[in-house]
């Protein structure tokens, strides 16, 4: 996926205007994480919802497969909302989808998904029944079973506590593992990109722009420690 | 005993303590005044504010005629409950689907809402007889129809954003973001105003039976004024307060049984 001069404007030429970004040029190569950082209100979130179709772009293109009308393709989506619908149980949320876009479904693949992100036990319970961690893996998976060209992940632990965090953080790193994703998350946490990135995208303050590439995959296998990867992140995210 | 049925047994009997003590207040106070008016050679109070010992009396002895009268209103209620409450629905639907609809006929609404009932009633009486089934029929359609097209109107257009945005994201049309999102998500306001409108669609049919009706609680009441039977006037409402809090914990009964995934304790 490449994205080019993607610029975003609320508000464009009235008095309220408000420059979020101007001309943010990347690619997203398949099956890698890619990581957005960067200040509070520089446009992340904005950035990874127009991808998403949420909201409409400025100007730019969003170019996949070489193609820039992708109505057809299917990207995931998940914030940290965790948003299930509360009359559905585990199983049918995960189908929602389906049913929505009339596609056929195999149980089975939904089952696989269910215990790669161990919650076959809770498939027939409903998302009162759920943890905060456990709602928001349902909303992973029902995202991840319709095997997305890209899956927006924007911020989606920040809701959780600490513990909960890390044990969604490495299962994340394992499905990236196991089922090969596209992924392009959005977050605050410079060690949460660090550790779920193949490379991470730095944004400056507003109106941002693209401040740096830091390929995170070529510094590990350069045996650089996880800490000079952060110090690194952290230095330039600041400067 | 689990503790669910152990703390609905509490509420019964708290509710049940305070039924009682204040019946036994208004029987001490009232036999208190009828004594002293008595002393005075006074009218007792009882022609006009009967003590729950009379009315009790009135309820045993004239229960054959509230029960019909009440049958006979019900008759007319639920029939006029069922099609305000369906127009309600089937126009709540259109708004969301056509909203330049809502748009157009919204004001509209609001503005019948504002009439007062007993403005309409000539109205009503010229349309359909004075005291017919229909007229008594179309009073209760009217009262149950806007508190409910108002209550889901709302509902149905205060889908949290997240909701919505799964609903874009899958790509769903209008129709299934209301199916998928909007409708599951108004149930638990369309039980309340469902709860709220049937005390109120039972009074919109005594209204209309004070109209000119030949039968039902209603026109028992009226009699009752008339005849200087204060106890049965007091006994028909009795009646209908027991109607009213029977349904209502019906629909709350049917409401939690639905609605199990809405748990927001």
């Amino acid at each position: 996926m490449e994205i080019k001069n993607l610029s975003l404007t609320y508000n464009a030429s009235t008095i309220n205007e408000v420059n979020v970004f101007n001309n943010i040029n990347f690619d997203v190569y398949r099956n890698e994480t890619l990581a957005i950082i960067g200040p509070s209100g520089c446009g992340k979130s904005s950035l990874i919802r127009i991808i998403s179709g949420l909201v409409e772009k400025t100007s730019g293109s969003i170019i996949l497969n070489g193609k820039d009308d992708f109505k057809n393709s299917f990207f995931g989506y998940v914030d940290q909302g965790s948003i299930l619908m509360p009359n559905l149980n585990v199983f049918n949320n995960i189908l929602l989808p389906f049913k929505i876009r009339k596609i056929k479904f195999n149980k089975c693949n939904i089952e696989n998904i269910l215990d790669i992100i161990g919650l076959k036990e809770a498939t027939n319970m409903y998302p009162y029944q759920l943890s905060g961690g456990m709602k928001q893996r349902v909303a992973i998976a029902r995202e991840l079973v319709l095997h997305p060209e890209v899956l927006l992940l924007d911020e989606p632990f920040s809701d959780l506590d600490e513990m909960i965090r890390e044990k969604l953080q490495k299962e994340l790193f394992q499905i990236k593992k196991t089922i090969n994703q596209t992924i392009l998350i959005v977050t605050h946490n410079i060690e949460e990109a660090v550790f779920l990135a193949d490379r991470i995208i730095i944004m400056s303050n507003k109106p941002s722009y693209l401040k740096s590439i830091i390929n995170v995959k070529l510094m590990r296998s350069d045996k650089k420690e996880e800490y000079d990867i952060i110090k690194n992140v952290r230095k330039i995210l600041y400067e | 005993m689990n503790n669910k049925i152990i703390d609905i047994l509490k509420k019964v009997i708290a509710s049940l303590l305070v039924i009682v003590i204040l019946i036994s207040f208004w029987q001490i106070v009232e036999d208190n005044v009828n004594q002293i008016r008595e002393e005075n050679k006074e009218t007792s109070l009882e022609y006009f504010i009967p003590s729950p010992k009379s009315i009790m009396y009135s309820f045993v002895a004239d229960f054959n005629i509230i029960q019909n009268a009440i049958l006979s209103t019900l008759i007319k209620a639920i029939p006029g409950f069922i099609v305000g409450v369906f127009l309600a629905i089937l126009m709540a639907i259109l708004y969301i689907i056509i909203p330049s609809f809502r748009n157009a006929t919204f004001g509209i609404a609001y503005a019948l809402n504002s009439f007062p009932l007993v403005g309409l009633a000539p109205i009503i009486i010229l349309m359909f007889g004075q005291g017919s089934f229909l007229s008594i029929m179309f009073v209760v359609m009217l009262v149950s129809y806007f508190p409910m097209l108002i209550t889901l109107d709302g509902a149905l257009n205060q889908t949290p954003r997240e909701y919505i945005e799964l609903m874009k994201i899958n790509k769903a049309t209008k129709f299934k973001t209301l199916i998928y999102a909007r409708i599951p998500l108004a149930m638990p306001q369309f039980f309340v105003s469902l709860r709220l409108s049937i005390p109120s669609s039972i009074v919109g049919a005594i209204i209309g039976e004070w109209m000119g009706a030949s039968e039902g609680i209603g026109r028992l009441m009226i009699l009752s004024v008339y005849q200087m039977e204060a106890g049965r006037l007091y006994a028909c409402m009795f009646a209908v307060a027991i109607i009213c809090a029977t349904t209502a914990i019906l629909i709350e009964y049917i409401s939690r049984k639905v609605l199990f995934w809405n748990n927001t304790k």
